[in-house]
Protein backbone atom coordinates (compact mmCIF):
# COMPACT_ATOMS: atom_id res chain seq x y z
CA UNK A 1 0.00 0.00 0.00
CA UNK A 2 2.08 2.85 -1.24
CA UNK A 3 1.98 5.93 -3.38
CA UNK A 4 3.80 4.14 -6.20
CA UNK A 5 1.05 1.56 -6.51
CA UNK A 6 -1.54 4.30 -6.49
CA UNK A 7 0.19 6.46 -9.10
CA UNK A 8 0.95 3.53 -11.39
CA UNK A 9 -2.60 2.29 -11.21
CA UNK A 10 -4.01 5.76 -11.92
CA UNK A 11 -1.76 6.47 -14.91
CA UNK A 12 -2.12 3.06 -16.45
CA UNK A 13 -5.90 2.95 -16.01
CA UNK A 14 -6.48 6.54 -17.06
CA UNK A 15 -4.13 6.97 -20.00
CA UNK A 16 -2.70 3.68 -21.22
CA UNK A 17 -5.64 1.34 -20.81
CA UNK A 18 -8.29 3.99 -21.22
CA UNK A 19 -11.75 2.50 -20.61
CA UNK A 20 -13.38 3.97 -23.67
CA UNK A 21 -10.64 4.11 -26.25
CA UNK A 22 -8.77 0.91 -25.42
CA UNK A 23 -11.21 -1.32 -23.58
CA UNK A 24 -14.45 -0.24 -25.30
CA UNK A 25 -16.41 0.00 -22.07
CA UNK A 26 -19.10 2.64 -21.77
CA UNK A 27 -19.47 3.38 -25.48
CA UNK A 28 -23.18 4.11 -25.03
CA UNK A 29 -22.79 7.23 -22.87
CA UNK A 30 -19.76 8.17 -24.94
CA UNK A 31 -21.88 8.43 -28.08
CA UNK A 32 -25.14 9.44 -26.42
CA UNK A 33 -24.56 11.79 -23.51
CA UNK A 34 -21.51 13.65 -24.66
CA UNK A 35 -23.33 16.28 -26.66
CA UNK A 36 -23.08 18.99 -24.02
CA UNK A 37 -20.06 19.62 -21.85
CA UNK A 38 -22.20 20.16 -18.75
CA UNK A 39 -23.96 16.83 -19.01
CA UNK A 40 -20.66 15.15 -19.83
CA UNK A 41 -19.22 16.39 -16.55
CA UNK A 42 -22.29 15.33 -14.55
CA UNK A 43 -22.29 11.91 -16.13
CA UNK A 44 -18.61 11.27 -15.56
CA UNK A 45 -18.81 12.45 -11.96
CA UNK A 46 -21.66 10.02 -11.34
CA UNK A 47 -19.73 7.21 -13.01
CA UNK A 48 -16.58 7.93 -11.02
CA UNK A 49 -18.51 7.99 -7.76
CA UNK A 50 -20.40 4.76 -8.37
CA UNK A 51 -17.38 3.03 -9.89
CA UNK A 52 -15.21 3.55 -6.82
CA UNK A 53 -17.87 2.36 -4.39
CA UNK A 54 -18.89 -0.53 -6.61
CA UNK A 55 -15.40 -1.87 -7.11
CA UNK A 56 -14.68 -1.68 -3.39
CA UNK A 57 -17.90 -3.49 -2.53
CA UNK A 58 -17.60 -6.15 -5.23
CA UNK A 59 -13.96 -6.84 -4.36
CA UNK A 60 -14.91 -7.21 -0.72
CA UNK A 61 -17.78 -9.54 -1.51
CA UNK A 62 -15.64 -11.69 -3.77
CA UNK A 63 -12.76 -11.91 -1.32
CA UNK A 64 -14.71 -12.37 1.88
CA UNK A 65 -17.86 -14.20 0.77
CA UNK A 66 -17.77 -15.79 -2.66
CA UNK A 67 -14.28 -17.28 -2.53
CA UNK A 68 -14.25 -18.62 1.05
CA UNK A 69 -17.62 -20.32 0.50
CA UNK A 70 -16.33 -21.75 -2.78
CA UNK A 71 -19.01 -20.18 -4.97
CA UNK A 72 -17.07 -17.85 -7.31
CA UNK A 73 -19.23 -18.99 -10.23
CA UNK A 74 -22.14 -16.81 -9.12
CA UNK A 75 -19.97 -13.70 -9.32
CA UNK A 76 -21.76 -12.27 -12.38
CA UNK A 77 -25.20 -12.43 -10.75
CA UNK A 78 -23.86 -11.18 -7.44
CA UNK A 79 -22.00 -8.26 -9.02
CA UNK A 80 -24.85 -7.01 -11.16
CA UNK A 81 -27.18 -7.20 -8.16
CA UNK A 82 -24.73 -5.37 -5.93
CA UNK A 83 -24.18 -2.64 -8.52
CA UNK A 84 -27.89 -2.26 -9.23
CA UNK A 85 -28.85 -1.99 -5.57
CA UNK A 86 -25.94 0.34 -4.91
CA UNK A 87 -27.10 2.66 -7.67
CA UNK A 88 -30.65 2.65 -6.34
CA UNK A 89 -29.46 3.28 -2.81
CA UNK A 90 -27.14 6.13 -3.76
CA UNK A 91 -29.87 7.70 -5.87
CA UNK A 92 -32.32 7.53 -2.99
CA UNK A 93 -29.87 9.09 -0.54
CA UNK A 94 -28.98 11.93 -2.89
CA UNK A 95 -32.62 12.52 -3.74
CA UNK A 96 -33.49 12.79 -0.09
CA UNK A 97 -30.67 14.93 1.22
CA UNK A 98 -29.31 17.20 -1.47
CA UNK A 99 -31.39 18.72 -4.23
CA UNK A 100 -28.58 20.55 -6.05
CA UNK A 101 -26.44 17.42 -6.05
CA UNK A 102 -29.34 15.46 -7.42
CA UNK A 103 -29.89 17.96 -10.17
CA UNK A 104 -26.28 17.94 -11.33
CA UNK A 105 -25.32 14.30 -10.72
CA UNK A 106 -28.24 12.21 -9.53
CA UNK A 107 -30.23 12.37 -12.73
CA UNK A 108 -27.53 10.33 -14.46
CA UNK A 109 -27.62 7.56 -11.87
CA UNK A 110 -30.49 5.51 -13.38
CA UNK A 111 -28.47 5.18 -16.56
CA UNK A 112 -25.51 3.70 -14.75
CA UNK A 113 -26.92 0.28 -13.88
CA UNK A 114 -26.67 -0.78 -17.49
CA UNK A 115 -23.34 0.96 -18.03
CA UNK A 116 -20.80 -1.68 -18.97
CA UNK A 117 -17.92 0.32 -17.54
CA UNK A 118 -18.93 -0.30 -13.92
CA UNK A 119 -19.46 -4.04 -14.22
CA UNK A 120 -16.45 -4.28 -16.51
CA UNK A 121 -14.15 -2.70 -13.93
CA UNK A 122 -15.53 -4.92 -11.16
CA UNK A 123 -14.97 -8.06 -13.22
CA UNK A 124 -11.58 -6.80 -14.37
CA UNK A 125 -10.50 -6.31 -10.76
CA UNK A 126 -11.19 -9.95 -10.06
CA UNK A 127 -9.39 -11.29 -13.12
CA UNK A 128 -6.55 -8.77 -13.00
CA UNK A 129 -5.80 -7.97 -9.37
CA UNK A 130 -7.32 -10.63 -7.19
CA UNK A 131 -5.24 -13.69 -6.39
CA UNK A 132 -5.63 -16.26 -3.68
CA UNK A 133 -2.62 -15.02 -1.79
CA UNK A 134 -3.05 -11.24 -2.02
CA UNK A 135 -3.86 -9.78 1.39
CA UNK A 136 -7.33 -8.26 1.50
CA UNK A 137 -6.31 -4.65 2.19
CA UNK A 138 -3.60 -4.58 -0.43
CA UNK A 139 -5.90 -5.91 -3.10
CA UNK A 140 -8.67 -3.56 -2.09
CA UNK A 141 -6.29 -0.60 -2.27
CA UNK A 142 -5.16 -1.54 -5.77
CA UNK A 143 -8.72 -2.16 -6.91
CA UNK A 144 -9.87 1.22 -5.63
CA UNK A 145 -6.89 2.98 -7.23
CA UNK A 146 -7.59 1.32 -10.56
CA UNK A 147 -11.25 2.28 -10.37
CA UNK A 148 -10.38 5.91 -9.59
CA UNK A 149 -8.05 5.95 -12.58
CA UNK A 150 -10.66 4.36 -14.79
CA UNK A 151 -13.30 6.85 -13.72
CA UNK A 152 -10.96 9.75 -14.36
CA UNK A 153 -10.07 8.36 -17.77
CA UNK A 154 -13.77 8.02 -18.58
CA UNK A 155 -14.36 11.63 -17.57
CA UNK A 156 -11.35 12.87 -19.54
CA UNK A 157 -12.45 11.24 -22.77
CA UNK A 158 -16.13 12.10 -22.41
CA UNK A 159 -15.29 15.74 -21.72
CA UNK A 160 -12.73 15.99 -24.52
CA UNK A 161 -15.13 14.36 -26.90
CA UNK A 162 -18.02 16.66 -25.96
CA UNK A 163 -15.82 19.62 -26.83
CA UNK A 164 -14.89 18.08 -30.17
CA UNK A 165 -18.56 17.34 -30.76
CA UNK A 166 -19.47 20.99 -30.35
CA UNK A 167 -16.98 21.88 -33.08
CA UNK A 168 -18.13 18.98 -35.20
CA UNK A 169 -21.74 20.10 -35.15
CA UNK A 170 -20.80 23.35 -36.83
CA UNK A 171 -18.70 21.82 -39.56
CA UNK A 172 -19.88 20.64 -42.93
CA UNK A 173 -19.89 16.84 -42.78
CA UNK A 174 -21.05 14.75 -45.77
CA UNK A 175 -24.56 13.43 -45.27
CA UNK A 176 -23.48 9.81 -45.11
CA UNK A 177 -21.01 10.47 -42.30
CA UNK A 178 -23.21 12.73 -40.20
CA UNK A 179 -23.82 11.72 -36.59
CA UNK A 180 -22.45 8.47 -35.27
CA UNK A 181 -20.09 7.44 -38.11
CA UNK A 182 -17.99 10.59 -37.96
CA UNK A 183 -17.98 10.40 -34.15
CA UNK A 184 -16.61 6.87 -34.38
CA UNK A 185 -13.88 7.92 -36.77
CA UNK A 186 -12.94 10.80 -34.48
CA UNK A 187 -12.84 8.33 -31.59
CA UNK A 188 -10.61 6.10 -33.71
CA UNK A 189 -8.15 8.93 -34.25
CA UNK A 190 -8.19 9.74 -30.53
CA UNK A 191 -7.57 6.09 -29.83
CA UNK A 192 -4.66 6.11 -32.26
CA UNK A 193 -3.19 9.01 -30.30
CA UNK A 194 -3.63 7.16 -27.00
CA UNK A 195 -1.99 4.08 -28.49
CA UNK A 196 1.20 6.14 -28.54
CA UNK A 197 1.11 6.41 -24.75
CA UNK A 198 1.68 2.69 -24.33
CA UNK A 199 5.00 2.11 -22.68
CA UNK A 200 5.35 5.30 -20.68
CA UNK A 201 5.44 3.24 -17.51
CA UNK B 1 -27.05 -30.20 0.17
CA UNK B 2 -24.81 -27.75 1.94
CA UNK B 3 -23.15 -26.55 -1.24
CA UNK B 4 -26.47 -25.64 -2.82
CA UNK B 5 -27.77 -23.81 0.22
CA UNK B 6 -25.00 -21.20 0.38
CA UNK B 7 -25.28 -19.76 -3.17
CA UNK B 8 -29.05 -19.72 -2.93
CA UNK B 9 -28.82 -17.86 0.35
CA UNK B 10 -26.30 -15.36 -0.99
CA UNK B 11 -28.27 -14.66 -4.15
CA UNK B 12 -31.50 -14.51 -2.18
CA UNK B 13 -30.13 -11.95 0.22
CA UNK B 14 -28.72 -9.87 -2.64
CA UNK B 15 -32.04 -9.95 -4.47
CA UNK B 16 -33.79 -8.94 -1.29
CA UNK B 17 -31.37 -6.06 -0.86
CA UNK B 18 -31.92 -4.93 -4.43
CA UNK B 19 -35.69 -5.06 -4.19
CA UNK B 20 -35.57 -3.22 -0.87
CA UNK B 21 -33.42 -0.40 -2.22
CA UNK B 22 -35.47 -0.30 -5.41
CA UNK B 23 -38.69 0.11 -3.41
CA UNK B 24 -37.15 2.72 -1.13
CA UNK B 25 -35.91 4.63 -4.15
CA UNK B 26 -39.33 4.44 -5.83
CA UNK B 27 -40.99 5.77 -2.71
CA UNK B 28 -38.74 8.81 -2.48
CA UNK B 29 -40.27 11.44 -4.74
CA UNK B 30 -38.17 13.20 -7.34
CA UNK B 31 -37.75 16.92 -6.57
CA UNK B 32 -40.18 18.75 -8.78
CA UNK B 33 -37.80 21.04 -10.58
CA UNK B 34 -35.76 18.04 -11.72
CA UNK B 35 -38.58 16.14 -13.40
CA UNK B 36 -37.88 17.47 -16.84
CA UNK B 37 -34.13 17.04 -16.50
CA UNK B 38 -34.64 13.39 -15.54
CA UNK B 39 -36.75 12.73 -18.61
CA UNK B 40 -34.29 14.50 -20.85
CA UNK B 41 -31.29 12.53 -19.65
CA UNK B 42 -33.18 9.29 -20.08
CA UNK B 43 -33.49 10.05 -23.77
CA UNK B 44 -29.89 11.09 -24.20
CA UNK B 45 -28.57 7.70 -23.28
CA UNK B 46 -28.30 4.70 -25.53
CA UNK B 47 -31.62 5.13 -27.34
CA UNK B 48 -33.30 4.30 -24.11
CA UNK B 49 -36.53 2.39 -24.16
CA UNK B 50 -37.80 4.27 -21.12
CA UNK B 51 -37.72 7.61 -22.88
CA UNK B 52 -40.77 9.76 -22.11
CA UNK B 53 -39.41 13.19 -22.95
CA UNK B 54 -41.43 14.84 -25.70
CA UNK B 55 -39.66 18.18 -25.84
CA UNK B 56 -37.99 19.84 -28.78
CA UNK B 57 -34.67 18.69 -30.27
CA UNK C 1 -47.06 -8.93 -37.77
CA UNK C 2 -46.58 -12.40 -39.17
CA UNK C 3 -44.11 -14.84 -37.67
CA UNK C 4 -41.78 -14.56 -40.63
CA UNK C 5 -41.72 -10.77 -40.45
CA UNK C 6 -41.12 -11.01 -36.73
CA UNK C 7 -38.12 -13.23 -37.36
CA UNK C 8 -36.64 -11.24 -40.21
CA UNK C 9 -37.00 -7.74 -38.78
CA UNK C 10 -33.77 -8.08 -36.78
CA UNK C 11 -31.57 -8.41 -39.85
CA UNK C 12 -32.08 -5.14 -41.68
CA UNK C 13 -35.14 -3.14 -40.68
CA UNK C 14 -34.51 -3.19 -36.93
CA UNK C 15 -30.92 -4.35 -36.82
CA UNK C 16 -29.71 -3.78 -33.24
CA UNK C 17 -26.27 -2.46 -34.18
CA UNK C 18 -26.65 -0.82 -37.58
CA UNK C 19 -30.01 0.84 -36.95
CA UNK C 20 -30.50 1.16 -33.18
CA UNK C 21 -26.84 1.33 -32.11
CA UNK C 22 -27.51 -1.02 -29.21
CA UNK C 23 -24.73 -3.13 -27.77
CA UNK C 24 -21.90 -1.10 -29.21
CA UNK C 25 -19.39 -2.24 -26.58
CA UNK C 26 -19.15 -5.85 -27.83
CA UNK C 27 -19.51 -4.67 -31.42
CA UNK C 28 -16.22 -2.85 -31.03
CA UNK C 29 -14.40 -5.06 -28.57
CA UNK C 30 -14.78 -8.64 -29.76
CA UNK C 31 -14.84 -8.13 -33.52
CA UNK C 32 -11.11 -8.33 -34.16
CA UNK C 33 -11.60 -11.68 -35.88
CA UNK C 34 -14.46 -13.44 -37.62
CA UNK C 35 -14.54 -16.27 -35.11
CA UNK C 36 -14.77 -14.23 -31.92
CA UNK C 37 -17.59 -12.16 -33.40
CA UNK C 38 -19.48 -15.27 -34.48
CA UNK C 39 -18.97 -16.85 -31.05
CA UNK C 40 -20.12 -13.72 -29.22
CA UNK C 41 -23.16 -13.41 -31.47
CA UNK C 42 -24.23 -17.00 -30.90
CA UNK C 43 -23.86 -16.61 -27.13
CA UNK C 44 -26.06 -13.52 -27.29
CA UNK C 45 -28.64 -15.51 -29.30
CA UNK C 46 -28.71 -18.12 -26.53
CA UNK C 47 -29.07 -15.58 -23.74
CA UNK C 48 -31.62 -13.45 -25.58
CA UNK C 49 -33.82 -16.40 -26.54
CA UNK C 50 -33.68 -17.88 -23.06
CA UNK C 51 -34.42 -14.65 -21.28
CA UNK C 52 -37.21 -13.75 -23.72
CA UNK C 53 -38.90 -17.12 -23.17
CA UNK C 54 -38.65 -16.96 -19.39
CA UNK C 55 -39.75 -13.33 -19.20
CA UNK C 56 -42.81 -13.97 -21.33
CA UNK C 57 -43.63 -17.05 -19.25
CA UNK C 58 -43.51 -15.25 -15.91
CA UNK C 59 -44.79 -11.85 -17.04
CA UNK C 60 -48.16 -12.29 -15.36
CA UNK C 61 -46.70 -13.26 -11.98
CA UNK C 62 -44.26 -10.40 -11.56
CA UNK C 63 -45.59 -7.33 -9.79
CA UNK C 64 -45.08 -4.18 -11.78
CA UNK C 65 -42.83 -2.53 -9.20
CA UNK C 66 -40.10 -5.17 -9.32
CA UNK C 67 -40.16 -5.80 -13.06
CA UNK C 68 -36.69 -4.51 -13.95
CA UNK C 69 -34.95 -6.20 -10.99
CA UNK C 70 -36.43 -9.56 -11.86
CA UNK C 71 -35.48 -9.18 -15.52
CA UNK C 72 -31.91 -8.45 -14.50
CA UNK C 73 -31.81 -11.57 -12.32
CA UNK C 74 -33.21 -13.73 -15.14
CA UNK C 75 -30.70 -12.38 -17.66
CA UNK C 76 -27.80 -12.75 -15.23
CA UNK C 77 -28.75 -16.38 -14.63
CA UNK C 78 -28.69 -17.16 -18.33
CA UNK C 79 -25.38 -15.36 -18.74
CA UNK C 80 -23.87 -17.49 -15.99
CA UNK C 81 -25.09 -20.66 -17.69
CA UNK C 82 -23.66 -19.53 -21.02
CA UNK C 83 -20.39 -18.57 -19.36
CA UNK C 84 -20.01 -22.05 -17.90
CA UNK C 85 -20.88 -23.69 -21.24
CA UNK C 86 -18.23 -21.63 -23.02
CA UNK C 87 -15.69 -22.44 -20.35
CA UNK C 88 -16.40 -26.13 -20.82
CA UNK C 89 -16.51 -26.40 -24.61
CA UNK C 90 -14.51 -23.49 -26.05
CA UNK C 91 -11.94 -22.34 -23.55
CA UNK C 92 -10.04 -20.31 -26.15
CA UNK C 93 -13.16 -18.34 -26.95
CA UNK C 94 -13.71 -17.84 -23.22
CA UNK C 95 -10.24 -16.35 -22.89
CA UNK C 96 -10.60 -14.22 -26.01
CA UNK C 97 -13.93 -12.72 -24.95
CA UNK C 98 -12.63 -12.13 -21.43
CA UNK C 99 -14.65 -9.58 -19.51
CA UNK C 100 -17.18 -9.17 -22.33
CA UNK C 101 -18.72 -12.54 -21.62
CA UNK C 102 -20.17 -11.54 -18.22
CA UNK C 103 -20.90 -8.12 -19.71
CA UNK C 104 -23.67 -9.63 -21.83
CA UNK C 105 -25.77 -8.94 -18.72
CA UNK C 106 -25.67 -5.20 -19.28
CA UNK C 107 -26.10 -5.34 -23.05
CA UNK C 108 -28.89 -2.82 -23.70
CA UNK C 109 -30.29 -5.10 -26.39
CA UNK C 110 -31.30 -7.91 -24.04
CA UNK C 111 -32.96 -5.82 -21.34
CA UNK C 112 -34.55 -3.72 -24.07
CA UNK C 113 -36.12 -6.75 -25.79
CA UNK C 114 -37.33 -8.06 -22.42
CA UNK C 115 -39.01 -4.76 -21.61
CA UNK C 116 -40.26 -3.85 -25.05
CA UNK C 117 -41.28 -7.20 -26.50
CA UNK C 118 -41.23 -10.24 -24.22
CA UNK C 119 -43.21 -8.59 -21.43
CA UNK C 120 -46.09 -7.91 -23.82
CA UNK C 121 -46.19 -10.95 -26.11
CA UNK C 122 -46.72 -14.69 -25.81
CA UNK C 123 -44.02 -17.32 -25.51
CA UNK C 124 -43.71 -18.36 -29.16
CA UNK C 125 -43.56 -14.82 -30.51
CA UNK C 126 -41.01 -13.89 -27.86
CA UNK C 127 -38.82 -16.86 -28.72
CA UNK C 128 -38.95 -16.00 -32.41
CA UNK C 129 -38.17 -12.39 -31.62
CA UNK C 130 -35.22 -13.46 -29.48
CA UNK C 131 -33.76 -15.72 -32.16
CA UNK C 132 -34.33 -13.18 -34.93
CA UNK C 133 -32.92 -10.22 -33.02
CA UNK C 134 -30.00 -12.32 -31.79
CA UNK C 135 -29.19 -13.50 -35.29
CA UNK C 136 -29.43 -9.93 -36.53
CA UNK C 137 -26.92 -8.96 -33.86
CA UNK C 138 -24.71 -11.89 -34.90
CA UNK C 139 -24.99 -10.84 -38.53
CA UNK C 140 -23.84 -7.33 -37.69
CA UNK C 141 -20.94 -8.59 -35.58
CA UNK C 142 -19.86 -11.00 -38.33
CA UNK C 143 -19.92 -8.24 -40.94
CA UNK C 144 -17.64 -6.11 -38.77
CA UNK C 145 -15.46 -9.08 -37.85
CA UNK C 146 -14.92 -10.21 -41.45
CA UNK C 147 -14.17 -6.64 -42.53
CA UNK C 148 -11.58 -6.17 -39.80
CA UNK C 149 -9.91 -9.57 -40.02
CA UNK C 150 -9.69 -9.40 -43.79
CA UNK C 151 -8.09 -5.97 -43.75
CA UNK C 152 -5.73 -6.90 -40.94
CA UNK C 153 -4.49 -10.27 -42.19
CA UNK C 154 -5.73 -10.71 -45.75
CA UNK C 155 -7.69 -13.85 -44.96
CA UNK C 156 -10.32 -15.45 -42.72
CA UNK C 157 -9.31 -18.14 -40.23
CA UNK C 158 -11.41 -20.90 -38.73
CA UNK C 159 -10.58 -23.17 -35.82
CA UNK C 160 -8.49 -20.92 -33.59
CA UNK C 161 -11.18 -20.00 -31.08
CA UNK C 162 -14.02 -22.27 -32.14
CA UNK C 163 -12.48 -25.74 -32.32
CA UNK C 164 -15.45 -27.37 -34.02
CA UNK C 165 -15.54 -29.36 -37.29
CA UNK C 166 -11.77 -29.14 -37.86
CA UNK C 167 -8.71 -30.59 -36.14
CA UNK C 168 -6.33 -27.72 -36.78
CA UNK C 169 -6.89 -24.04 -37.67
CA UNK C 170 -7.54 -23.57 -41.38
CA UNK C 171 -7.94 -20.63 -43.74
CA UNK C 172 -11.53 -20.25 -44.87
CA UNK C 173 -10.44 -17.67 -47.36
CA UNK C 174 -7.17 -15.98 -48.19
CA UNK C 175 -5.68 -13.84 -50.91
CA UNK C 176 -2.33 -15.66 -50.84
CA UNK C 177 -2.99 -18.06 -53.68
CA UNK C 178 -4.10 -15.38 -56.12
CA UNK C 179 -0.92 -13.40 -55.63
CA UNK C 180 1.23 -16.54 -55.57
CA UNK C 181 0.16 -17.17 -59.16
CA UNK C 182 2.46 -14.32 -60.08
CA UNK C 183 5.10 -14.36 -57.36
CA UNK C 184 6.63 -17.00 -55.10
CA UNK C 185 6.73 -17.07 -51.33
CA UNK C 186 4.38 -14.16 -50.82
CA UNK C 187 2.68 -14.00 -47.42
CA UNK C 188 -0.10 -11.46 -47.42
CA UNK C 189 -0.30 -11.38 -43.63
CA UNK C 190 2.98 -9.43 -43.64
CA UNK C 191 1.32 -6.68 -45.62
CA UNK C 192 -1.95 -6.46 -43.68
CA UNK C 193 -3.22 -3.24 -42.15
CA UNK C 194 -2.49 -4.33 -38.59
CA UNK C 195 -4.21 -1.26 -37.18
CA UNK C 196 -7.56 -2.86 -37.94
CA UNK C 197 -6.94 -5.54 -35.35
CA UNK C 198 -6.13 -2.87 -32.74
CA UNK C 199 -8.60 -0.61 -30.89
CA UNK C 200 -8.35 2.37 -33.30
CA UNK C 201 -9.19 0.09 -36.20
CA UNK C 202 -12.33 -1.04 -34.42
CA UNK C 203 -13.69 2.49 -34.22
CA UNK C 204 -12.73 3.33 -37.78
CA UNK C 205 -14.09 0.08 -39.23
CA UNK C 206 -17.43 0.47 -37.49
CA UNK C 207 -17.52 4.11 -38.59
CA UNK C 208 -16.99 3.12 -42.22
CA UNK C 209 -19.64 0.39 -42.09
CA UNK C 210 -22.20 2.65 -40.42
CA UNK C 211 -21.45 5.40 -42.94
CA UNK C 212 -22.09 3.05 -45.85
CA UNK C 213 -25.41 2.04 -44.32
CA UNK C 214 -26.30 5.68 -43.81
CA UNK C 215 -25.29 6.43 -47.39
CA UNK C 216 -27.62 3.76 -48.68
CA UNK C 217 -30.43 4.96 -46.46
CA UNK C 218 -29.98 8.59 -47.46
CA UNK C 219 -30.03 7.55 -51.13
CA UNK C 220 -33.25 5.66 -50.55
CA UNK C 221 -34.80 8.58 -48.70
CA UNK C 222 -33.83 10.94 -51.49
CA UNK C 223 -35.30 8.61 -54.07
CA UNK C 224 -38.54 8.35 -52.14
CA UNK C 225 -38.70 12.09 -51.73
CA UNK C 226 -38.09 12.63 -55.43
CA UNK C 227 -40.79 10.16 -56.27
CA UNK C 228 -43.18 11.91 -53.93
CA UNK C 229 -42.38 15.26 -55.48
CA UNK C 230 -42.91 13.91 -58.96
CA UNK C 231 -46.16 12.32 -57.88
CA UNK C 232 -47.40 15.59 -56.43
CA UNK C 233 -46.36 17.50 -59.52
CA UNK C 234 -48.13 15.04 -61.74
CA UNK C 235 -51.28 15.34 -59.67
CA UNK C 236 -51.02 19.09 -59.87
CA UNK C 237 -50.65 18.89 -63.62
CA UNK C 238 -53.66 16.64 -63.92
CA UNK C 239 -55.66 18.94 -61.71
CA UNK C 240 -54.59 21.95 -63.77
CA UNK C 241 -55.58 20.21 -66.98
CA UNK C 242 -58.91 19.29 -65.51
CA UNK C 243 -59.44 22.86 -64.45
CA UNK C 244 -58.53 24.08 -67.89
CA UNK C 245 -60.86 21.61 -69.51
CA UNK C 246 -63.61 22.62 -67.17
CA UNK C 247 -63.04 26.29 -67.88
CA UNK C 248 -63.03 25.55 -71.60
CA UNK C 249 -66.23 23.60 -71.29
CA UNK C 250 -67.79 26.39 -69.28
CA UNK C 251 -66.70 28.92 -71.87
CA UNK C 252 -68.16 26.75 -74.60
CA UNK C 253 -71.37 26.45 -72.63
CA UNK C 254 -71.53 30.18 -72.21
CA UNK C 255 -70.90 30.62 -75.91
CA UNK C 256 -73.56 28.08 -76.77
CA UNK C 257 -75.95 29.87 -74.45
CA UNK C 258 -75.38 33.11 -76.21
Amino acid sequence: MSFTVFATAIISAMLINNVILMQFLGICPFLGVSKKSSSAIGMSAAVLFVMVIASAVTYTIYDLVLFPFDIPYISTIAFILVIASLVQFVEMVIKKFSKPLYKSLGIYLPLITTNCAILGVSEGNITGIWTETTPYWEGLFTAVSVSIGTGLGFGLIIFAFSSIREKLDGSNVPAAWKGVPISLVVAGIMSLAFLGLAGII
Amino acid sequence: MDNILVPVLVIGSLVFMYILSYMLNKKTPIPEECLEAVDRTKCESCHSFTCTYKGEE
Amino acid sequence: MSKKENFLKGFFKENPIFVFLLGMCPALAVTATFETSLGMGLLVVLVLTGSNIVVSLVKNYIPDQVRTPSYIVIIATFVTVVKMLTFAYAIDLYDALGVFLPLIVVNCLILGRAEAFASKNNVIDSAIDGIGMGLGFTFALVVIGVFREFLATGGIMWGVYLPFFVDAPIHLFTLDWIINLFADGFVIADYGLAVFSLPPGAFIALGIILASFQFKRSRQLKKEEDEKKRFIEEKKKIAMEKKKAKALAAAKLVKAGE
